[in-house]
């Protein structure tokens, strides 16, 4: 018997090592390298939170580009920010995403119509009415979005409208599906800029129902002729992100102010003795802060100035320099010296 | 064998002693897969797939190989190894050389290799028979896996599409997740328990 | 006399550890499949926790003592090997010393051997430890699975039989077959995970504020 016992083990045990084996050295030779440190990096429960079987599955679909980093919940967002940085290595980088919510206006700035009192559900409101305010196309704040967030970044702010912590945010993408009215878009994370507007009417009496409507007046794309970065689609801007264009003068310029910044305190240009008073700066500035005569040292009205980094570029003696102001990247956008 | 045992066997595994909700095997995947719709429908289809094989295999192995040795006794020791290492050797055959569609189920192979649903299918396949004398014969016990499986689909489909909703509506925090996805096949399992009435030989 | 002190520390804190924090079934809703189907009464909810426990404290032993020879790829295999000989070994002794359980079991025992408690504690944990920590959770993990057990099937016969460990305890009358039957196991193991789902949040809220 005992003989028996061995000699059935022995066998199973080769034949299912040989045969792994041979099928697995078969595979491997296969792989993306990436695919192993990505797997590294995710937890190995196979939870299938992020919607695949496998966390092997996942960490594929994600070197191939098919998947976006933020999907893995357990993980979280420290993982997804190590995936990001392991697939920003590779050719094919993924660009990290979040989630932004085209609406500004709430109680504050926006007229209701009518009071929704039914299934606290915004699908539930589109069926029933479409929500309590005049405009058709705003953020019905009644948070769809946050349920499905697995990281908490996405809450109804006290103004009644949704909007989305970027610190949390890991760009998944879920609450891009969830939303009824297509409100969430997934914008690169460096733009802190992008339009607090959904509306597809045009005209003035937009600003008759919100404060913050976008009229279409079309000075934004005016702001930004120079990069060409906005166009106006069916009655509402269009931001381009892949363009060398950081919206600053854009959202300054709005008159509706329907631009949302993320950044709370913008950096003020100053100049400094390098300056040889050639003039170049004064007529490219958007709201004529820089002033002085020819051939002596310029200055800057602080009070004026937006931040926008278009004289750097034009300053010959490279003797312009953003000064203060919180989260600025300088390798983001325009303000590349020549 | 007659048409009417066929019956019986094939209703009993699809209906009256559902792999899932009868049997309760198979329940770790199933509630993480079933979250979308389409894994779910892949999903059930590489069970079907991967249990009847299981029953085949563990039929010819126990019968041809264990009995004459008189070593029925080494039966789970030789059906785990076994079993998955011919799953998860298929698995990665099946993605490294099949087209789109058999490498949508071949990525299931590995999660199936050390499930209980298989191993259960092919276990039930050579144990006693509530239908004839001594046990399944070898035809008997592969429809028998098929047809665990395609209940194993059907439940999977179902689940995934109560999920689905789930995921939209406001479920008490502490419910969400494993707790209502429980509840549901709770529900499940009470409308399947009307299927007993098909077999007189209900357990 | 460090040593003595760290290693009972280390003991308990394994222990609450794999039975309390991450109790494979309350907490991480693994190994659902022997809960739900054997706890139709005490006794089998007892004896099949048994199993569990000796079946997971010899993989994890044998593991974790195996763990440095053995290549990335083939440990899943191996643990695969050592738990389906245990679970054979265990079925053989169950057999010989409880026949009527072992027969009420049915096929449950053997497929212990691929329950995702033994074989992920064996891939996510004893892969990775030492000995003496491996067999600690092993049992702690064990320990946990049993009294979970014990509890759902206590709960199960008293109140779908109205009787506990085979005493009729109870009166007819006030039974109700439902919580033997299927459904009554998912429903009821729906409201106990809910509940530590509950006591974990509000757990954690108390810890944070």
């Amino acid at each position: 018997m005992i003989f028996t016992t061995l000699l059935v083990l022995g066998i199973t045990a080769l034949v299912g090592g040989v045969v792994l084996s041979l099928s697995s050295h078969r595979l491997q030779a296969q792989m993306n390298p990436l695919v192993h440190r990505i797997e590294r990096e995710l937890p190995g429960v196979n939870c299938g939170e992020c919607g695949h079987p496998l966390c092997g599955v996942f960490a594929r679909l994600v070197a191939d580009g098919r998947e976006k980093p933020g999907g893995c919940i357990p993980g979280g967002h420290a993982t997804s920010v190590r995936i990001t940085s392991i697939m920003g290595n590779a050719p094919q980088a993924t660009e990290a995403l979040m989630a932004v919510v085209h609406c500004k206006g709430g109680h504050a700035e926006a007229r209701v119509r009518s009071r929704y009192a039914g299934i606290p559900d915004c699908h539930a409101a589109m069926l029933s009415g479409s929500g309590s305010l005049i405009c058709q196309e705003a953020c019905l704040g009644l948070g769809s979005c946050v349920r499905v967030c697995p990281y908490g970044a996405i809450a109804v702010t006290g103004n009644g409208i949704a909007a989305v912590n970027p610190a949390l945010c890991t760009g998944c993408g879920r609450c891009v599906a969830a939303c009824p009215r297509s409100l969430i878009e997934l914008i690169p994370r460096l733009h802190k800029i992008f339009l607090g507007c959904n509306n597809r009417d045009h005209g003035a009496h937009v600003s008759e129902y919100c404060a913050v409507g976008c009229t279409t007046c079309g000075i934004c794309v005016e702001a930004s002729r120079a990069s060409a970065a906005i166009s106006i689609d069916d009655n509402i801007p269009r931001l381009d992100y892949t363009k060398h264009e950081n919206f600053i003068t854009a959202a300054h310029k709005c008159p509706q102010k329907c631009f949302v910044d993320l950044v709370r305190a913008r950096p003020k240009v100053n100049i400094d003795t390098k300056c040889d008073g050639c003039t170049a700066c004064v007529p490219v500035c958007p709201v004529e802060a820089i002033s002085g005569e020819k051939n002596h040292r310029h200055i800057v009205n602080k009070e004026k100035c937006i931040g926008c980094g278009i004289c750097l570029g034009v300053c010959h003696v490279h003797a312009i320099a953003l000064w203060g102001g919180l989260g600025y990247r300088a390798e983001g956008l325009s303000l590349k010296r020549r | 064998m007659n048409v009417h045992t066929i019956a019986e066997i094939a209703l009993s595994a699809l209906l009256v002693n559902n792999i899932v909700l009868g049997r309760f095997l198979g329940l770790c995947p199933l509630f993480s897969v079933s979250k979308r719709l389409s894994g779910a429908i892949w999903f059930g289809i590489a069970a079907t797939i991967v249990m009847t094989l299981s029953s085949m295999v563990l039929w010819l192995v126990s019968r041809h190989i264990l009995v004459p040795l008189s070593a029925r006794y080494l039966e789970i020791a030789v059906f785990v190894p076994l079993i998955a290492a011919l799953v998860l050797a298929s698995g990665h055959a099946l993605e490294r050389f099949a087209g789109d569609t058999f490498r949508r189920i071949g990525v299931y192979f590995p999660l199936l290799a050390v499930n209980c649903a298989v191993i259960g299918a092919g276990l039930i396949g050579i144990g006693p028979s509530p239908h004839a004398g001594g046990g399944f014969s070898f035809v008997e016990s592969a429809i028998n896996g098929f047809l665990s499986g395609l209940g194993f689909l059907l439940v999977s489909v179902l689940m995934a599409g109560m999920q689905e909703r789930l995921e939209l509506t406001a479920v008490p925090r502490a419910m969400r997740g494993a707790p209502i996805a429980l509840m549901c096949a709770g529900l499940m399992a009470l409308a399947f328990d009307g299927f007993t009435l098909f077999s007189a030989a209900a357990r | 006399m460090s040593s003595e002190g760290v290693r009972i520390s280390m003991v308990r804190e394994e222990l609450i550890k794999s039975m309390v924090t991450e109790n494979v079934i309350l907490v991480s809703a693994a190994a659902l499949c022997p809960a739900l189907a054997v706890t139709v009464s005490l006794a089998a909810g007892l004896c099949m926790g048994a199993c569990l426990c000796a079946v997971i404290i010899f993989t994890n032993a044998f593991v974790s003592m195996l763990r440095t020879a053995v290549p990335d790829r083939a440990r899943l295999f191996l643990t695969l090997l050592i738990a389906s000989s245990c679970t054979a070994i265990v079925m053989m002794l169950l057999k010989t010393w409880f026949p009527a359980l072992s027969d009420r079991l049915g096929i449950y025992v053997p497929l212990i051997a691929v329950n995702c408690a033994v074989i992920g504690r064996a891939e996510n944990y004893a892969a990775k430890n030492r000995f003496r920590r491996s067999v600690v959770h092993g049992f702690g993990t064990g320990i946990g699975v049993l009294l979970v057990l014990c509890i759902v099937g206590g709960i199960r016969e008293l109140a779908g039989a109205g009787t506990i460990a085979g005493c009729k305890v109870l009166p007819m009358g006030t039974r109700v077959p439902f919580w033997v039957h299927a459904s009554g196991g998912f429903c009821l193991f729906a409201v106990l995970l809910a509940l530590v789902n509950h006591l974990r949040a509000a757990g954690k809220a108390r810890a944070s504020s």
